[in-house]
């Protein structure tokens, strides 16, 4: 049952993206992989931009004040088994905007676990891909045994 | 009981809004021509405009200044049309009433500029 | 504000067809939508504040990072406004190559504009085939300027590096074919009966509202206002630029006028890539004191700076006007006012190209 599983996550892994302030340059490269050259959906992976049917989510931009409770909530939604992905330096370091006087308050894993970070001003499209397709399998393999 | 998730005092944020250079600069303007405090202004604004208004004040303020008709000298100088269509502080009844009143005063032979002046501080007392 | 109305109906932040978060709250009777409220917040960074106090080539990073969709042209009018304060000329050469860079980037935004809208009223085909011919694009963006995003092209005097001869060759060699494949795609768009039926006459934007909110770009031009700042540009001047205008202010309208510009705009790289003239692509110049304002065209609109620098070129005020305040704002108080149907606020929103992030900034 559990290798059924396995074999299941790895290949069908839900998308939501949320961007918590950010530069939009992350936003369309995440955009870009849905794109009949990367095509993101032959891997098996759907951007549903639904956190409720999510496994994986990729979190874009530096946390702005308004994201601080929401991104939590946000999380909280997202069914077990999941795993976040943080894609750009804005929710790794904040980038650019985490200088004095900014309303942004990065990194993002002071509010939510992060898995895997993608760094990069935008990174591409090909190493955003690859990073989900590394991660899920990692992530959500033998989940229901582990638990246990 | 269901929590509210989105619903948040927005004021902080609004006050962010205006606290850039333009904002600042066209706020000041409007409370000089209304003779109103600037604090006052803001925090009228804050409570009646949505926050995508409030961005784009100084680009509505540009746009009333510019498009200003000139065959009705009084209400071009009080900004009939600026404080109503292009900044809604004003409901036009109010306006109206306030336009009839110096119309009223200036057929009693008062002079434009001080009637001007006396309209613009009784509209504005409403803010305080 | 606090009121009490029939139904208010909350869209957003988190959105399937919104790729950056916002929110509406529509007041509604039935299906018909009274009157809308945008509630931001979401991605205001503060970068205005950031940038006061530091010296010119830090800010011109910053500013490309206003927004990531038209970041050439933050950076363009970010430097001529540096350029206008402290009277630099830029090189020739660098000056159509400024052009071709815009102009590839204006493409690039305006397909993934459409696609926006095509994804959103779900005609994916019709998408999937805009952000293919996207990724075209932005090859040749690429190509000419490193990287596909933030691309820090252009600094005072003139853009970084040359174009090569290959480069040059390469670009023009694949114009033809992208045009080619607009013109398709805009036939298929202008042809479609169901995309007619979701789009004429959906989210009208009369003129005079149009001015009252100061609307700019394709949102305006779809309303028959002939704005367009590279009007005013010198190089465009040079190029023979009128802007395209159409009338009917729907989202038809909107979504057929970044099309024929995405055409225009090819003619331009080629006119620009054909007549380039030769010489060095930076000419020399120190960044001064002084207060100006600026205005570009962004691919959404008229974008202005508002720059104060000292005398060793550091930004002591600035105030950035993004096109999207104006268009969102539009999107919102006049298009949707009236929208007969819930389900054609994402689509007006849509066709009104919003950016939060330049919005917020
Ligand atoms: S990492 Fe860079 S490109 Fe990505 S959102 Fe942040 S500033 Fe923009």
């Amino acid at each position: 049952m559990q290798r059924v599983k396995n074999a299941v996550r790895s290949r069908s892994i839900h998308v939501c993206v949320v961007d918590t302030g950010s530069c939009n340059g992350c936003d369309i490269e995440v955009l870009a992989c849905l794109s009949p050259r990367y095509d993101i959906e032959q891997y098996g992976i759907y951007v549903h931009n639904n956190p409720r049917e999510a496994d994986v989510l990729l979190v874009i931009g530096a946390v702005t004040p308004q994201w601080e409770d929401k991104l939590i909530a946000l999380w909280e939604k997202i069914p077990e088994p999941k795993a976040a992905i943080a894609v750009g330096n804005c929710p790794i370091s904040g980038c650019v905007f985490n200088r004095h006087d900014s309303y942004v308050s990065a990194p993002a894993s002071k509010f939510i676990p992060i898995a895997a970070e993608i760094p990069g001003c935008p990174p591409r499209p090909t190493e955003i891909l690859s990073t989900i397709l590394a991660i899920a399998p990692l992530a959500f393999k033998d989940f229901e045994r582990e638990r246990k | 009981m269901m929590d509210v998730l989105y619903e948040k005092d927005l004021r902080p944020l609004k006050l962010h809004i205006l606290e850039s250079p333009r904002h600042r600069r066209t706020i000041r303007e409007i409370g000089r021509r209304l003779g109103v405090e600037p604090g006052w202004l803001i925090r009228w604004a804050m409570a009646h405009f949505d926050m995508q208004l409030l961005e784009n004040l100084p680009a509505r303020f540009e746009q009333g200044l510019a498009h200003q008709g000139a065959d009705d000298p009084l209400a071009s100088a009080i900004g009939a049309e600026l404080f109503t269509v292009y900044l809604p502080f004003f409901t036009t009844e109010e306006m109206n009433a306030a336009l009839e009143q110096a119309r009223e005063r200036l057929g009693r032979g008062e002079g434009m500029e001080a009637v001007v002046k006396d309209t613009l501080r009784v509209l504005g007392r409403g803010f305080a | 504000m606090k009121r009490t109305v029939d139904v208010s109906f909350p869209v957003g932040p988190v959105h399937p067809c919104w790729k950056e978060p916002a929110r509406v709250k529509c007041e509604t009777r039935g299906e018909y939508v009274l009157r809308a409220e945008v509630e931001l917040g979401y991605m205001k960074k503060g970068i205005e504040r950031i940038m006061k106090g530091r010296p010119w080539q830090e800010v011109m990073f910053l500013a490309e990072r206003v927004c990531g969709i038209c970041s050439v042209v933050h950076n363009m009018v970010f430097i001529e406004t540096m350029e206008k304060i402290s009277g630099i000329a830029p090189a020739e050469r660098a000056a159509y190559l400024r052009v071709v860079a815009n102009e590839l980037d204006r493409i690039q935004s305006h397909l993934l504009a459409n696609f926006s809208y095509c994804y959103t009223i779900e005609h994916e085909t019709l998408g999937m085939y805009l952000l293919d011919l996207r990724e075209k694009v932005m090859d040749l963006l690429e190509k000419l300027t490193g990287a596909r995003v933030n691309k820090a092209y252009m600094v005072p005097g003139g853009v970084r590096f040359d174009i090569g001869e290959e480069t040059r060759h390469a670009i023009l060699g694949s114009i033809p074919r992208i045009r080619e494949e607009t013109k398709r795609y805009r036939g298929m768009f202008s042809g479609g009966p169901m995309i007619g039926l979701r789009s004429k006459g959906v989210g009208i934007l009369s003129r005079e509202d149009a001015g009252r909110c100061h609307a700019v770009g394709p949102t305006a031009r779809a309303s028959g206002i002939a704005v367009d700042c590279r009007q005013r540009h010198p190089t465009y001047m040079k190029l023979g630029f009128s802007p395209v205008v159409r009338d009917e202010g729907d989202n038809f309208a909107r979504v057929m006028v970044r099309f024929d510009e995405a055409i225009q705009s090819l003619s331009l790289v080629q006119q620009c890539l054909e007549r380039l003239p030769e010489g060095p692509v930076l000419a020399g110049g120190i960044c001064r004191a002084g207060e100006t304002v600026h205005r570009g065209e962004a691919p959404r609109g008229e974008l202005s700076y508002f720059v104060k620098t000292d005398e060793y070129g550091r930004i002591a005020e600035i105030s950035i006007q993004t096109p999207s305040i104006m268009n969102i704002e539009a999107a919102a108080h006049y298009m949707m006012t009236g929208a007969v149907s819930l389900a054609d606020v994402t689509s007006i929103f849509i066709s009104a190209d919003p950016c939060i992030a330049c919005t917020e900034r």
